[in-house]
């Protein structure tokens, strides 16, 4: 091989290390047979996984996150994707304007936003509840949502609805018979990344909810924050690995919801 | 007239599809900021409301600690910005390069971080700067010998490249792949060198896209929170820290609205000017 090609890959194999550094290490650790965190771990055991699982408060942030995400989940796709079809569909003269301000939660930073939630519910003296955090939430996510969807419908031909429709189809034949099938791909991977992105949300609750809701991500906050143990490695270990599998199942999609766009 | 008439039709259509996300937006997003803006130009914590006031912004750019802390976010994000270019660049050069297979890996592995838990890539970070880390012991003298990279500039500024790499990739794979191969080939039959092609060609052409993507790291990561917040801590404060600190811990919500201020028009200015460069480039158009 010529040197300049093996130096070549070398860089891009220690690069993809470096990318998988930090997720490898909380793994590994995970199995350390020590009552404390250390890396690389020491002997192998599955005991932490086993303090994770058994444990109900665990267990119930787990609850409570996955429900918290769905619930965001489910508020993206209702109103994502009415709007992402609208959108798609060319010659309309509001879509640039609606398009920016779709896009708008993700280049705002989404510490401002989350201020500006406490500031009016403070004004209001209004009290979160778990739904409004849902809500809260399914802002930071519908963008990606909708972007996922929209790759997803802008790569379908849109002859093929018309042909339907010269056919003689309904419109909304035409388009469950014809689009819908080609778009469930894409829709079912903006749903995930959707899940992904208010599961981990951290800022909203942080800003809206402590001390009373037990999160998932919170709880991790603070257990890293200020005492350290094994068994947060195997928590997300676990993390880790559900992500891997859907990363997987959605990598081709989710790159065009995350690939920047003018 | 027909033309007219479906013309305004799907306007309305599109108006009646969007109206669920727009009064989402409106309601739940629009509000907010729009209480962020009125706050900053208040003084007090809304019960001793005195009017319009500059006093915050004039507090944040004349005191020193502020001061301080502004230049450490712009640091920060130019840092970042440039890590991240000198790391994603070859990622995106070779994922031009090899088979298919090879670049859907490599792609999977720089979204891998971003789609992971953010607390969770971060507590990876602080096992591997913290004190024994590998990555304290590969820097050696420069690391503090108790606390390695946790807290410095150099552990915040390699778990944000991390993590902001993706941003980087995307925008460079685009740009690299619109390169015509024939323009490679004619330099080297023309007698230039592997290096001398890759430098007056490919490098040159894709410099745009170098720009492009350290404008969208640096408006990413100047409002990034919790990396900052877990690796810097308290010794290491950049402005989405102190936002949170003055919001949360001390109640002051005058300052922290008029920091989170000056952070969107941070973040909205390069992404702005990232679009604007974007529109010019050759395959800036399809990222």
């Amino acid at each position: 091989m010529r040197i300049d090609k093996l130096a070549g890959r070398t860089t891009v194999v220690l690069l993809c290390l470096f990318l998988v550094a930090p997720l490898a290490v909380v793994v590994a650790t995970a199995f350390t047979t020590t009552p404390y965190l250390t890396f690389p771990p020491r002997g192998l055991t599955l005991k932490w996984f086993d303090v994770v699982l058994s444990d109900p408060s665990w267990r119930a942030a787990l609850l409570n996150s996955a429900l918290l995400a769905a619930g965001s989940t489910l508020i993206a796709c209702l109103v994502g994707t009415p709007a992402a079809i609208a959108l798609t569909k060319r010659g309309v003269a509001a879509s640039n304007l609606i398009g920016l301000l779709i896009v708008a939660p993700i280049v705002v930073p989404s510490i401002m936003y989350t201020l500006g939630l406490m500031l009016a519910y403070s004004k209001i003296s209004f009290t979160p509840q778990p739904w409004t955090l849902a809500v809260a939430i399914s802002v930071l996510a519908t963008p990606y949502f909708m972007r996922t969807l929209m790759a997803g419908l802008e790569s379908i031909d849109p002859s093929l609805e018309i042909a339907a429709m010269n056919l003689g189809a309904s419109r909304l034949r035409a388009w469950r018979d014809v689009v819908l099938p080609a778009v469930i791909r894409s829709f079912v991977s903006g749903a995930l990344l959707a899940f992904i992105i208010s599961f981990d949300e951290l800022i909203v609750p942080l800003f809206l909810a402590r001390p009373t809701d037990e999160l998932l991500p919170v709880r991790i906050y603070d257990m890293i924050a200020y005492d350290i143990d094994p068994s947060i490695a195997a928590v997300s270990a676990i993390l880790i690995v559900v992500t891997c599998v859907l990363v997987v199942i959605s990598a081709r999609d989710t790159k065009r919801a995350v690939e920047p766009k003018s | 007239m027909t033309g007219g008439r479906i013309a305004r039709s799907q306007d309305k259509s599109t108006w009646l599809a969007t109206a669920p996300i727009l009064a989402l937006y409106g309601v739940q997003f629009m509000v907010p900021l729009a209480f962020v803006i009125y706050t900053s130009f208040r003084s007090g914590d809304g019960s001793t409301d005195s009017g319009f006031t500059l006093a915050q912004f004039k507090e944040i750019l004349t005191n020193d600690y502020y001061h301080q802390m502004l230049t450490r976010s712009v640091v920060l994000g130019l840092a970042t910005a440039l890590l991240a270019a000198v790391l994603g660049y070859p990622l995106a050069y070779a994922m031009t390069q090899c088979g298919r297979r090879a670049r859907a890996t490599i792609m999977a592995l720089v979204l891998l971080p971003l789609l992971t838990s953010t607390v969770v890539r971060s507590f990876g970070w602080m096992v591997l700067l913290g004190g024994d880390g590998w990555f304290a012991k590969l820097a050696g003298p420069l690391a503090n010998p108790r606390t390695g990279l946790m807290y410095s500039f150099a552990g915040v500024l390699i778990a944000m490249a991390h993590v902001l790499l993706p941003f980087m990739v995307m925008t460079l794979y685009g740009v690299l792949d619109k390169i015509d191969p024939t323009l490679r080939q004619a330099s080297l039959n023309l007698g230039a060198s592997r290096v001398q092609t890759f430098f007056k060609i490919t490098f040159s052409l894709s410099l745009g896209g170098v720009v492009a993507g350290m404008l969208l790291v640096f408006s990413a990561a100047v409002s990034t929170f919790v990396t900052p917040q877990l690796i810097g801590g308290a010794q290491y404060r950049v402005i989405p820290t102190e936002v949170y600190d003055q919001a949360v811990n001390l109640q002051n919500w005058s300052i922290a609205s008029a920091l989170a201020l000056l952070l969107m028009v941070a973040a909205l200015l390069s992404m702005g000017l990232y679009t604007r460069l974007v529109r010019g480039i050759p395959g800036g158009a399809a990222v």
